[in-house]
């Protein structure tokens, strides 16, 4: 494998026992995802794409064949092994934004910092980085329900890239936004993946969202049918 | 982390409130039962030794075993002399004579006959020695409420209730009829020279009268005698540890097991059950902090089940940004102790002030204690006492009981599979 795979599956398959039988919900997924890459997972619900995110993001292992995330082992990796590259390499956007309600927007994005052991003004500089970034800067000391959708999906954003992921895995990230809000966020992504480097790969079935992926990888019934390149 | 943890302790409330009243409910009742426990124990250990047990007790050995008929015929024959021998021997401690004899007061009318009699309990100390301090352990220049101290060999203090039951006036001439340590019978006339009130029920509502103990001497024909002697540390701090030293040296130097009248000496703990009562209020303080922890953990345990259930979605974002479940079960043990941290010190503060409140007012349980007795006696208005560790011990179940309810519910986060995140978080 080269450095610049990023990701790389060989034969993945994953299945789960479902009453008697096993469902095969992955069958040989074989990818490869540099680095830099702005990816989608596509396919209709049920087709695997949240289930590969899973993989991938080391929150589930193969049932078989391999996954190898910036030159780690999925299948091999203990939970704690498997949580430290979460927590140095790889942020999450959710649909939901599932931002800390008691929290302040700034302590939302600061939270994964304090996992990293961060120092505090090196935390409070990051924070302030991301938020610029994402023009949240006056929304600091907000809390997440004083946000709209859209700023509470960028805040969410924020804390997935304050810490400089090399990877940022994204399940329906505008599925609970309007167009104008969701080609705000596509927009702020797309600008990260360029100035930052940072993959992203998502996973969606909206066909606006597709419009702005640089790569599609279309799924169904846990294979891969279709990869190209834009 | 910690600040991190404390910010979302303040802000959710329904993370905190609960679990933090429950602890401030629980250290408040803590900290008030020791305070009050603080208060009762002392004053009891003080009153009754003071009054009956001293610090160290000397009787012979025949009285100690008979002691519950007070038989003077078996008293010590000459309390001065081992008095001396104590002095010489311990001179941290000062040793007092008395005697206790029971019988028959007689009142005369105004033509001197009977008008009427009862039964009265008597204690005779030194009450007129210039150096006496029997006054103040017996507390009576505070408990004289109509007439004066005895100035005499021959008078008398009468308790304020047996005196009005009776119209005994101060002045009036009263008759004890009993009997010496011969067996004879004794009649000697002692003159009312004051009332008294104790302040202790198991004294103010029974037959007590108090004489000095010479002439006591004289009417039981027991010249230098006396039913008991009483060792008090100078600094009247009961020490359990000195007292042994005491109580050992006399069983073994001045103990004769052929001699019937010789003397024993028993501590204050060994005298009339003190010793099984104070056992009994340490278990019963132990058993008590024990229900509250107990209970404080049952509550705490669910409020933590109920937190996970609620805070299911951020535990599970935490999982998901690369949280160990080990460092999340963590920060929820020291979520815990923060919040009994700060359940304890709201909850110490107003048990101290419910404490200050007992030492200030007291409770008066006289009706109930009137009838304690057997040697132990309680002041009839029930005080607490701020002690230090009124400062500290509620920190036991306040720390405790929180810790071990995260410790229980705080290990469902290791039932959470990771696997389902994404769709966990997603609905």
């Amino acid at each position: 494998m080269t450095a610049a795979k990023l990701i790389h599956t060989h034969d993945l398959v994953k299945t789960y026992p479902v009453a008697d039988r096993e469902f095969i919900a992955l069958k040989n997924v074989n990818i490869d995802i540099g680095k830099g890459e702005f990816a989608g997972l596509v396919g209709p619900s049920g087709s695997g794409k949240t289930t590969l995110l899973n993989v991938i993001g080391s929150l589930d292992i193969p049932t078989s064949g391999s996954v190898s995330v910036l030159d780690h082992n999925i299948g091999a990796l203990s939970h704690k092994q498997a949580a430290k590259l979460r927590n140095h390499h790889i942020g999450f956007i959710f649909q939901t934004y599932n931002l800390l309600p008691v929290y302040t927007v700034f302590e939302n994005v600061e939270f994964p910092l304090l996992l990293l052991g961060k120092g505090t003004e090196e935390r409070k500089k990051m924070v302030m980085d991301a938020l610029d970034w994402l023009g949240l800067t006056e929304k600091a000391e907000m809390r997440p329900a004083q946000l709209s959708g859209g700023e509470s999906q960028r805040v969410a954003i924020a804390r997935a890239m304050v810490k400089k992921p090399a990877l940022i895995l994204a399940d329906e990230p505008t599925a609970n936004l309007d167009a104008k809000n969701s080609h705000h966020i596509l927009k702020t992504m797309e600008k990260l993946n360029a100035e930052l480097e940072t993959t992203f790969l998502f996973a969606t079935h909206d066909e606006k969202v597709m419009q702005y992926m640089k790569r599609i990888i279309s799924l169904e019934d846990g294979e891969v049918v279709k990869d190209e390149t834009k | 982390m910690i600040k991190f943890l404390l910010i979302g302790i303040l802000r959710d409330r329904s993370r905190s409130l609960f679990p933090i009243l429950t602890v401030l409910i629980g250290t408040a009742l803590t900290v008030t039962m020791t305070g009050y426990m603080g208060g009762v124990v002392p004053d009891m250990i003080q009153l009754s030794s003071h009054l009956d047990a001293g610090h160290v007790k000397l009787m012979s050995q025949s009285f100690y075993e008979n002691r519950h008929q007070m038989p003077l015929d078996l008293a010590l024959d000459d309390a001065d002399g081992l008095i001396e021998t104590l002095d010489a021997q311990f001179p941290d401690m000062m040793w007092k004579a008395r005697t206790r004899f029971g019988g028959l007061l007689d009142i005369p009318d105004e033509n001197g006959e009977t008008r009427a009699q009862t039964t009265v309990s008597a204690l005779a100390a030194d009450l007129i020695s210039p150096n006496s301090t029997e006054l103040d352990y017996l507390n009576l220049r505070e408990s004289v409420v109509e007439g004066a101290l005895p100035q005499d060999p021959f008078d008398v203090l009468i308790a304020q209730a047996m005196a009005k039951s009776y119209a005994i006036n101060v002045g009036d001439q009263v008759t004890m009829m009993t009997s010496t340590v011969n067996g004879s019978m004794s009649f000697q006339n002692f003159r009312v020279a004051g009332m008294v009130v104790f302040g202790i029920a198991a004294l103010d509502k029974g037959g007590a009268i108090i004489t000095d103990i010479e002439g006591a001497r004289i009417a039981l024909d027991m010249n230098g005698g006396s039913t008991e002697i009483l060792g008090f540390f100078k600094d009247d701090e009961y020490n359990g540890e000195r007292a042994l030293v005491v109580s050992d040296w006399v069983n073994n130097n001045l103990k004769d097991v052929n001699d019937p009248y010789t003397p024993i000496a028993l501590r204050f703990e060994d005298s009339n059950e003190f010793g099984a009562m104070m056992q009994y209020m340490g278990s019963f303080m132990f058993i008590i902090s024990a229900v509250f922890i107990l209970i404080m953990f049952i509550v705490l345990w669910n409020s933590g089940l109920m937190n996970g259930l609620r805070r299911y979605g951020e535990m599970g974002l935490r999982l998901a940004v690369g949280e160990e479940k080990g460092h999340i079960y963590r920060t929820l043990l020291l979520e815990s102790s923060l919040i009994g941290i700060i359940g304890t010190i709201f909850g110490t503060a107003i048990g101290l002030i419910g404490v200050w409140m007992l030492q200030e007012y007291g409770i008066d349980l006289g009706n109930m204690t009137a009838n304690t007795g057997d040697g132990i006696y309680y002041p009839n208005v029930i005080r607490g006492k701020i002690t230090p560790a009124c400062f500290y011990i509620g920190f036991v179940p306040g720390l405790i009981a929180p810790f071990l309810g995260s410790l229980v519910s705080g290990r469902g986060i290791y039932k959470r599979q990771t696997a389902s995140l994404f769709k966990e978080l997603e609905t």
